[in-house]
């Protein structure tokens, strides 16, 4: 009870200046790609409105909202929520209750299931802050997790507070925020391990001033990882143990890949093209039918076996294809994307490695594309795109 | 007047037996009724019920017609099971009502008797049906939603419901049934007057539901009498049956409590003139029948289709011992842990913490009051990172879909056969457990030869509970021991139902059931599946089946059974000359005669040396026939016959009847090795057996396998002749260097060509081959190659390279040919080397040697077989 008490007052103090904190510096019609509280701020406005489940300590929505912010649905006050995530309902009921029992949130899968996009919205609609982010790559080190220095005010003063600089995980842990870890496997291991401390004792000892960081409430970690592509490094036995695993599996139907991509094109062409067509239908479908077809090694319809390409086709390579299409034809096209801007798109996807990739490509045209109807046309520009 | 109380429940809800439970105490009545086989109730005794251990099942079965039965299963959570305990434990009356199962019985019965009338008439009802089917399509919508209505009520009603509180995705169930299992069977605990109220209700919207499906169906016209569906029709007599019984049970009671389906709720509420259902159920056709008490299993609860099926009867466990759903989720997260680690996955408490608290959130947020089975499992999956389907898998067949067993104490069964089978099982400590065990017989114990000997009988009847492990790829060879595999399933108790017919006991059913089937071929009480499929010449069993048989009913000590079945045996045996029979037949007859005169026999086989001295020469002269021109499987088939009878003969000892035979053997062995047309395989094995057996010297083999290598042959069917001689082993090839070599000098006149068609054929040859045989083997060849490699030397350094003529005993071919089978030579050398590495690495001081041999012929090495010694020195 007196728990309670005591901190009930400090959510409030770390929720208010949620969007102080995040330093853009632009203003919000100039940038590229606006943070998703900052693009979806009204529909976050409006679930607070409504919103009257019980809020865990340092959450800016209760987890029920958080679920409809993610799936999309309409609100009482007849608000209509866009979906964020097209998959199972489930899948995202797990991850924010793992979050609510603040154990840390591992979202695994391949490339283009939506892994960074859903960590990205959670973090947003539970804390209203997405941008607390660490990027994992082969060549980090520790400071980029723990902390760092300001050499100058090293040098000049000896050690000091004033020196230290934080790492994103450092300031989520001082406001009770949600820290995201992206491309987790791609660290190396025993920098990885250094999250281990953090996630089991929610503090962050900084040795040489003899002081620790503690996390305050509402303080959690959503990482990503991927368990396919080439040059991950697995998670130790001890790390995982301290995450709690969704799984993002890749789209179950040709119906849900289709509207995944096309939702995500639509978002992404929007700042670029400004009123940008939304992406013809048929066209979609073939490309997401073709990814599908060489990620499963079998055409749609069962009867054929197929040669799988060396990358991983996944619909983020689709939403790729996509929107270079959208834009080679806006700026160089007649608006609505030929087939040849998307032949050659498709075969930047799928060639890779020229000596591997071309022939199973050369070879999916002709067994699988060549005899369906009403593909004359791609099939003529990718195989003028192949010569 | 008596008080009526109607509780509509769902079959095996633990839920509604919850609240049939509180119910029942609060109410205190004085007549319990309860839907189930009227005919049943004397079993409902409270010394009987006390005794069973659920799952259990209610069985009603006609003992006139086999394979006519009927099952209500009952688990510790059924209602009707919770409702009988407490009737029975307060002492107050306690009846089952339903239509009869005499009736319901005899209408099965005659329904099958005019499906089976009707075959021929099917396609014209077929073609009828689909315009029906037609029809149906063009009626009104309200029909169409009505006739799915009446399918799936429980999904109606939650359609109806909002069904947006519900799980979105689950495919575990139906709309309806996880509606059903939110609302109802997940509740916790609850008082006597909430049961009350909770019955109000679902005896209320099955009100309405009924009604309106009422309505539709005069709407549509769909109720007049001749178009009334089997389905529906049968409704109407049960519900007309249960009001019956109903009226007539709560006479003189003053509270009545009748716990049945909440379908039928309002059909008991109805108020309908005794005489109008009298006039339903006036004529029915009957069947004698009998009730008894079986056990049941939780897995076959989940699989059968009774009524509202149950999907999850160990969830259904926790969902009765635990109503509270925190404590529920914990227990099973617990099990589930236990069950990981005990499967090799490193688990540990903190993860089913981790797991329980996930569960608990994910509950809050769905909405439900507690965590659920979806909960649990989305939780359990994602806390402990299971990412692969088989540990999930695991859990699902233990902790949600169950592996449990009931008991059903012997003195309860009321059926002679099923008592008389648990009193055996009681004797010989023998479980009816689902999972496979094994048990181990010594047949010199008298308790281990009575149990083979009950097991023996069981299979007689055909019962698949046990079945003996194979040894030593036969099970003809007589030993003293016996191995058993046994998996119980309760649906076995129906083939032990039907076998009643044949007796009592299962000494005396076996027993009658094994003179059936000697005299007519088939049994009286056996379903058209258990019928042989192949007849013998007298229309009855073939030899080999009654020879067979013979053997068995030996085993199983059914000396009753003996006089018929030898009777049998030798007027099948006095016409039979199909070769393939007589073959078959012959080792087992031979066998089983050795067999009953060992220590361990006991029945009176003398008539069994007449059979077989009358059979076996008609085999001898069948054989050599019949070896010719087969195709490779019939090849195949002959050879094992072969060999067995071959063994049989032999080695079964010194039996007087057999030594003239033995004599004959050999020259049926011998006409069928020097036929021209004898397949090589065949041919090949009859000479290695005529070798063994020395009845051929070396000599005679050598010339016989000179011939059968011949150059001029086709490849492949010398390498199949060599395979058949091969068949035995391949010491033979250490100690006679005349047919090493001559082997040798056959593969060395083989082409490339010939010799990549044919390596698969000698790859499957020569591993056959032991280990101490191929290890001798290789050291001969060893033996061979250094000596030759040392005259090769010789010859180079007089510049004469002639090495064909030093190793081989034939006459020079021709330099230019000798060289180049050399080389072949050489080729298959390694590859016969390469089969025999799986042995292992040659020693180490074989390969040091070849090394140092090596040395000084540096040059030459690479046409010598010495060099595949050293080479395959380096292989794995």
């Amino acid at each position: 009870m007196s728990d309670t008490h005591t901190t009930s007052p400090s959510i409030k103090d770390s929720t208010a200046p949620s969007s102080s904190t995040t330093s853009t510096t632009t203003s919000s019609t100039e940038i590229m790609r606006a943070h998703a509280e900052v693009q979806f701020a009204y529909e976050l406005e409006a679930l607070k409105e409504v919103d009257d489940g019980p809020r865990p300590e340092g959450w800016a929505l209760s987890p029920q909202s958080v679920v409809t912010y993610l799936m999309g649905g309409t609100l009482k006050s007849g608000f209509e929520v866009s979906p964020k995530y097209f998959g199972a309902r489930r899948l995202m009921e797990v991850a924010v209750a793992t979050l609510v029992t603040d154990r840390a949130l591992l979202l695994v899968g391949v490339p283009g299931t939506g892994k960074s996009w859903v960590s990205e919205h959670l973090a947003a609609a539970v804390c209203g802050d997405s941008t607390l982010l660490i990027q994992g790559t082969a060549g980090m080190g520790e400071e980029a997790i723990r902390y760092g220095w300001n050499y100058a005010e090293l040098l000049a003063k000896g050690p000091s507070e004033r020196a230290l600089v934080e790492s994103p995980l450092m300031r989520a842990m001082r406001r009770g925020k949600i820290a995201r870890v992206e491309e987790l496997t791609r660290i190396p291991s025993d920098i990885q391990d250094t999250l281990i401390t953090v996630l089991s004792e929610k503090l962050l000892p900084v040795a040489e001033l003899n002081l620790e960081v503690q996390a305050r409430r509402g303080f959690n970690l959503i990482a990503t990882a991927n368990d396919r592509d080439r040059g991950v490094n697995e998670l130790s036995s001890a790390l995982k143990r301290r995450f709690n695993t969704v799984v993002l599996p890749t789209p179950k139907s040709v119906e849900e890949e289709v509207t995944i991509v096309r939702e995500r094109v639509r978002a992404l062409s929007q700042p670029l093209t400004g009123e940008a067509p939304p992406p013809a239908d048929e066209q979609l479908r073939k490309v997401v039918t073709i990814f599908r077809e060489l990620r499963e090694g079998l055409t749609l319809d069962g009867l054929t076996k197929l040669k799988q390409p060396s990358g991983v086709l996944s619909a983020a390579e689709a939403i790729s294809v996509m929107s270079q299409c959208l834009a080679l034809s806006a700026y160089f096209g007649e608006g609505e994307p030929s087939p040849r801007d998307v032949a050659s798109a498709i075969k930047g996807a799928v060639v890779r490695d020229q000596g591997q990739d071309e022939p199973v490509w050369r070879e999916y045209l002709e067994v699988a594309m060549k005899e369906r109807e009403g593909w004359g046309s791609l099939y003529q520009a990718c195989r003028e795109e192949l010569s | 007047m008596s008080e009526l109380y109607l509780l509509g429940i769902r079959h095996h809800g633990p839920g509604s037996a919850r609240a049939v439970e509180r119910a029942l105490e609060h109410l205190k009545p004085d007549c319990v009724l309860i839907e189930g086989p009227p005919e049943a109730t004397p079993l409902l005794s409270a010394q009987v019920v006390e005794g069973l251990t659920p799952p259990v099942a209610l069985l009603a079965y006609a003992p006139q017609e086999p394979g006519l039965s009927l099952f209500w299963p009952y688990s510790e959570f059924s209602p009707e099971w919770r409702a009988m305990r407490y009737a029975l434990s307060q002492g107050v009356s306690c009846e089952l009502i339903d239509l009869p199962v005499t009736h319901t019985l005899a209408l099965k019965a005659e329904k099958r008797a005019q499906e089976a009338q009707g075959e021929q008439e099917a396609q014209g009802e077929q073609e009828a049906q689909g315009e029906q089917e037609a029809q149906d399509e063009q009626r009104h919508p309200r029909l169409v939603w009505a006739q799915e209505m009446r399918a799936d009520p429980l999904g109606y009603l939650a359609t109806l419901a909002q069904e947006g509180a519900l799980p979105e995705e689950d495919e575990r169930l139906q709309l309806g049934d996880r509606w059903w299992e939110r609302l109802i069977e997940g509740r916790g605990e609850l008082s006597g007057e909430e049961a009350l109220s909770f019955f109000g209700a679902v005896e209320e919207v099955m009100s309405v539901m009924r009604a309106e499906l009422h309505e539709l169906d005069e709407l549509t016209g769909a109720h007049t009498e001749g178009e009334v569906s089997a389905s529906l029709l049968k409704e109407r007599l049960r519900e007309a049956s249960m009001r019956k019984l109903l009226k007539k049970h709560s006479k003189g009671k003053e509270r009545v409590v009748v716990v049945c389906g909440a379908w039928h709720v309002p059909a008991l509420r109805a108020k309908v003139k005794a005489g109008d259902d009298n006039a339903l159920l006036k004529g029915l056709p009957k069947s004698k029948i009998t009730c008894t008490w079986t056990p049941w299993s939780e897995r076959r609860l989940s699989s059968d289709g009774y009524g509202a099926g149950l999907l999850e009867p160990a969830w259904g466990r926790y969902l009765w011992r635990y109503p509270e759903a925190n404590e529920r989720a914990e227990r099973w997260l617990v099990d589930a842990t236990r069950l990981l680690r005990e499967g090799g996955f490193h688990v540990a408490s903190a993860h089913a913490i981790e797991a329980a608290r996930l569960a608990t959130a994910l509950s809050a947020l769905r909405g439900s009051s507690g965590p659920e089975l979806s909960d649990l499992l989305d939780a359990l999956t994602s806390a402990f990172g299971l990412t692969e389907e088989t540990a999930l898998s695991k859990i699902k067949t233990r902790l949600i879909s169950g592996i449990e067993v009931g008991a059903v104490p012997s003195e309860h069964l009321d059926h002679p056969l099923l008592r008389d089978v648990a009193l055996n099982n009681k004797r010989f400590k023998l479980k009816q457990i689902e999972a496979t065990k094994v048990t181990k017989l010594d047949l010199r114990k008298p308790l281990h030869q009575d149990k083979s000997a009950y097991l023996h009988r069981l299979k007689l009847l055909g019962l698949a509970w046990a079945t003996p492990e194979q040894r030593f790829g036969t099970a003809l060879a007589s030993t003293a021991f016996e191995s058993w595999s046994l998996s119980w399933a309760p649906e076995m108790v129906m083939r032990l139902i039907e076998a009643g017919g044949y007796g009592d006991s299962v000494e005396e059913a076996s027993e009658a059931r094994v003179t059936q089937l000697a005299q007519h071929g088939k049994g009286a009480y056996d379903p058209p599946a258990m019928s042989p499929k192949v007849t013998g010449v007298r229309g009855g069993l073939t030899l080999s089946a009654l020879s067979e048989l013979l053997s068995n009913t030996l085993k199983a000590r059914l000396n009753g059974a003996l006089p018929a079945l030898l009777r049998a045996l030798s007027d099948e045996a006095a016409l039979s000359d199909e070769l393939s029979e007589l073959l078959d037949a012959l080792p087992q007859l031979i066998w089983t005669h050795r067999y009953q005169q060992s220590e361990v026999g006991s029945g009176d086989v003398s008539l069994l040396p007449n059979v077989i001295s009358q059979l076996l020469p008609r085999l001898f002269v069948a054989l050599p026939e019949a070896a010719i021109y087969l195709s490779e499987e019939r090849e195949q088939e002959l050879i094992s016959r072969i060999s067995s009878l071959h063994r049989a003969l032999m080695t079964s000892g010194d039996q007087a009847y057999l030594s003239p035979h033995r004599d004959e053997w050999k020259t049926c062995l011998t006409r069928v090795a020097e036929r021209d047309h004898t397949s090589p395989q065949v041919s090949g094995l009859v000479t290695r057996l005529l070798f063994d057996q020395g009845w051929w010297g070396e000599g005679a083999v050598f010339q016989r396998a000179r011939l059968s290598l011949s150059i001029s042959d086709e490849p492949e069917r010398c390498a199949r002749w060599l395979e058949g001689f091969l068949s035995g082993g391949g010491l033979m090839l250490v100690y006679h260097e005349r047919l090493r070599a001559l082997i040798d000098r056959w593969v060395c006149s083989l082409t490339s060509e010939a010799f990549h068609a044919l390596l698969p054929l000698l790859r499957r040859t020569f591993s056959a081959f032991s280990y101490d045989e191929n290890r001798q083997l290789s050291e001969a060849l060893q033996r061979e190659a250094l000596q030759y490699e040392a005259l090769q030397y010789e010859a180079l350094q007089h510049e004469a390279l002639q090495p064909d003529a030093l190793r081989s005993s034939e006459p020079q071919t021709g330099t230019a040919h000798s060289i180049a089978g050399r080389e072949l030579s050489q080729e298959v050398t390694t590859a016969l080397w390469r089969q025999l590495s799986w042995l292992g690495q040659p020693s180490a001081s074989l390969s040091a040697e070849a090394e140092i041999d090596e040395a000084p012929h540096t040059p030459h090495t690479s046409h010598t077989p010495h060099m595949v010694f050293h080479h395959r020195g380096g292989e794995p």
